[in-house]
């Protein structure tokens, strides 16, 4: 009986059974899943303010093809706010723009840009609208400086949008205006018939 | 004689030892399974507390604001990035100014210190991941973090499994959904019909050789 | 749970007397109360699984939720106490939309004795890319009160 069971072997089987239970051991470390290295948004005990992520230094210029006292990136032409956009203005600018307008702009000033965005409506935040005299006579340059640099209440944007969607988001604005206070007499006969009245 | 003699309910200890121990070996397995599934292990719908209580179905569902006004770099960089302070403040400065909630953001705001934000969807350091690719090929932020806008406290959608990951790069188009769609939490890529999301596909020359499923893309 | 399962042999502990006789037990194994007993465990675990899926049916919904994972005490903690300024928003905010969007959408007179109208916001940049930006900034405002 004894011998049978030798040759059967399963005793022997048995004695490297738990081989297999290593594999529970192996999925318990962790050391690559947390590298000792820093990735965006971590806070950091090295630096002082915390972060990992490290804000430029003071009077860094941005790394682009365009001076840092462009129109591009200041709005301005010789201390002048621009007149002309420093690209072309073109359809998909404007789409552009639309897109970013929708996003960064419209919960206040609304999409119609009447001041009556959803924000500006719950949270009670008085907010001008954009359809008047003044800044419908405004260069579109200072549209531009507006999100750069906010104005009163208002807080700048330019940590959001980069240079060339703030002048997608300028064009447009005009575009808004255009679309909220047209001469009749520059539509076709159809358009104006749509109108109603008359 | 010198046999053992066993009684006679030794034969079914035998039988009822043999089920046992399938039956037991079955539970551990199904048990680990199980945990592995559960959100025990991975944080699926469990939301973890923050600083700040922040909704995003108060400010996304119900105030309409775009996730890109706070995720800024969504488009543009690998990561979505969290809203600075600056970007609370922007309203906060005037709205719901002496709510004891967004002491912490006010806080940040004077001493410049960063709110710090438990982490809800976090990848392994050994996984690549971007957004902007993704964004830009039309995957919507609903296909992976689900209906975060009906969400008061942010939880996991996913557990985030390589699998996942890999059943998407193989099949894009059971997801993908025009561009202007990305930003729409309500749209159902599904509710487009297949030969359209397929031509969507190839429209935004998504690889569909393989390519996308090579170790290399995400273990890099 | 041996006790008492005479089986045709002499009742009582221990092996019966052929057994003994032949060196081993002759007895077979009783099949049955196992199979029984494994297909018990089976049907009811089954029958657990139909109920909990009528409680659930009877129960409303399914935790669509997903946010409410924390224990009721917790959300109370985070939650600012009621009432809150908001009653009813997401009525206001999809009104605003709707608004805003149709007056975007549209074709209509701002004011009609100046001759001014309103229209649709496509349009309005396809005539804008024909105008150019510069004149609504140097010239005086277009249109307006002629
Ligand atoms: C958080 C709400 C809010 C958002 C978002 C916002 N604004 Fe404003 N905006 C205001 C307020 C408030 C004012 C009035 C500022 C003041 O004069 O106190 C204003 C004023 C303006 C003005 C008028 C300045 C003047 O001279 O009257 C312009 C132009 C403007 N915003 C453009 C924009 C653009 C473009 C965006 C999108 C990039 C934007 N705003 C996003 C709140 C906002
Ligand atoms: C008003 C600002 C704001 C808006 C708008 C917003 N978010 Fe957030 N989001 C936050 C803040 C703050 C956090 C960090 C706190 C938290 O996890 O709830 C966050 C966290 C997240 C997280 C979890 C990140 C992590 O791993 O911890 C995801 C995913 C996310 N947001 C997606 C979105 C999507 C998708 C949208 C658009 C539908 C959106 N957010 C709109 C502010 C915003
Ligand atoms: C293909 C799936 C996928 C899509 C689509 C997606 N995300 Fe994410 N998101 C992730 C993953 C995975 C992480 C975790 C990244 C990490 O840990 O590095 C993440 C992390 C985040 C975070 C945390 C901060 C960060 O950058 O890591 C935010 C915020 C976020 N996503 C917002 C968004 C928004 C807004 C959109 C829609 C424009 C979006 N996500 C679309 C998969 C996705
Ligand atoms: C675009 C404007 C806007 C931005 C940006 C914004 N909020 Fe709010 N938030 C609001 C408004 C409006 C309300 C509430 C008004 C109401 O109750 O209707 C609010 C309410 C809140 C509340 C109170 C919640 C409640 O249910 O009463 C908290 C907390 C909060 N916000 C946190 C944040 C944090 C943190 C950020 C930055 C990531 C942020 N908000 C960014 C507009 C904003
Ligand atoms: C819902 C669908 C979907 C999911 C889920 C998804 N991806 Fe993707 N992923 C895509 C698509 C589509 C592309 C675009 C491929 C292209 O055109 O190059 C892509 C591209 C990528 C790329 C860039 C590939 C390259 O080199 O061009 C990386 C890296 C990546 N995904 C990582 C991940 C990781 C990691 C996960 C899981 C956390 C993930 N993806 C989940 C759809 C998805
Ligand atoms: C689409 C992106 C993607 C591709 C392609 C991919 N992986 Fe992964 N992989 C992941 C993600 C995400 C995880 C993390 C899963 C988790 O956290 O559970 C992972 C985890 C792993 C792990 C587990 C590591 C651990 O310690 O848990 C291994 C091993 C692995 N991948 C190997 C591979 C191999 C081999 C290939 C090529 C056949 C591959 N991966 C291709 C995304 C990917």
């Amino acid at each position: 009986m004894e011998s049978a069971a030798r040759t059967l072997n399963p005793s022997r089987l048995a004695r490297v059974a738990w081989i297999p239970l290593c594999l529970l051991l192996a999925a318990c470390h962790i050391d690559m899943y947390d590298q000792p290295r820093y990735t965006a948004n971590q806070p950091s005990d090295f630096f002082e303010d915390g972060r990992a992520m490290r804000p430029p230094v003071p009077n860094t210029v941005p790394m682009t093809d365009e001076p840092p006292d462009s129109v591009m990136l200041t709005g301005r032409a010789n201390g002048e706010l621009a007149v002309e956009l420093p690209m072309e203005l073109t359809a998909e600018l404007l789409e552009r723009g639309q897109t970013r307008y929708n996003a960064y702009c419209a919960p206040c000033h609304g999409l119609a840009g009447d001041g009556n965005g959803v924000i500006a409506y719950r949270g009670g935040i008085q907010v001008p609208s954009l359809h008047n005299d003044r800044l419908r006579t405004v260069q579109v340059g200072y549209f531009f400086d507006v999100i750069t640099n906010g104005i009163n209440r208002m807080y700048s944007y330019a940590n959001r949008i980069p240079p060339e969607d703030r002048w997608a988001v300028a064009a447009y604005v005009r575009a808004l205006q255009l679309s909220q206070n047209v001469d009749a007499n520059d539509l076709t006969a159809e358009e104006r018939q749509q109108l109603g009245g008359q | 004689m010198s046999a053992q003699i066993f009684p006679r309910n030794a034969n079914a200890l035998v039988w009822v030892s043999i089920i046992g121990l399938v039956l037991l070996i079955g539970g551990i397995v199904a048990a680990l399974v199980g945990l592995y599934l559960s959100p025990w292990y991975t944080e699926v719908g469990v939301a973890k507390e923050q600083p700040v209580p922040f909704s995003h179905k108060h400010h996304v569902d119900q105030l309409k604001i775009d996730c890109r006004y706070c995720h800024a770099t969504v488009e543009r960089a690998a990561h979505a990035g969290f809203p600075s302070t600056d970007t609370c403040m922007s309203c906060h400065s005037q709205v719901w100014t002496n709510s004891p909630l967004l002491q912490p953001v006010r806080d940040s705001y004077q001493s410049g210190e960063s709110v710090v934000w438990n982490r809800i969807y976090d990848l392994p350091d050994f996984v690549y991941f971007n957004h902007s690719v993704h964004v830009a090929k039309g995957i919507g932020c609903a296909s992976c973090h689900g209906r975060i806008d009906q969400q008061h406290l942010t939880a996991k959608a996913q557990p985030l499994y390589m699998g996942w990951c890999l059943g998407c790069h193989r099949n894009p188009e059971d997801n993908v959904r025009p561009r202007d769609e990305v930003f729409n939490m309500a749209f159902d890529p599904r509710s487009l019909p297949l030969e359209q999301r397929v031509a969507l596909v190839a429209e935004y020359q998504i690889p569909t050789d393989g390519r996308l499923t090579n170790c290399y893309v995400c273990h890099r | 749970m041996s006790h008492g399962h005479g089986h045709g042999h002499a009742a009582g502990e221990g092996a019966a007397p052929e057994s003994i006789a032949a060196g081993y037990e002759l007895a077979d194994t009783r099949a049955r109360p196992l199979v029984i007993g494994t297909i018990s465990v089976f049907v009811l675990l089954v029958v657990t699984a139909i109920l909990m899926g009528v409680l659930l049916l009877l129960a409303g919904n399914a935790p669509t939720d997903l946010s409410n994972t924390l224990n009721p005490t917790e959300v109370a903690r985070q939650l600012p106490p009621e009432p809150r300024l908001e009653q009813n928003p997401n009525v206001d905010g999809d009104r605003l939309l709707r608004e805003a969007t149709e007056q975007l959408e549209s074709y209509g007179w701002v004011n009609e004795r100046e001759n001014l109208a309103h229209i649709p916001i496509e349009r309005a940049m396809e005539l804008l890319v024909e105008r150019g930006i510069a004149p609504f900034g140097t010239g005086p405002a277009q249109g307006s009160g002629q």
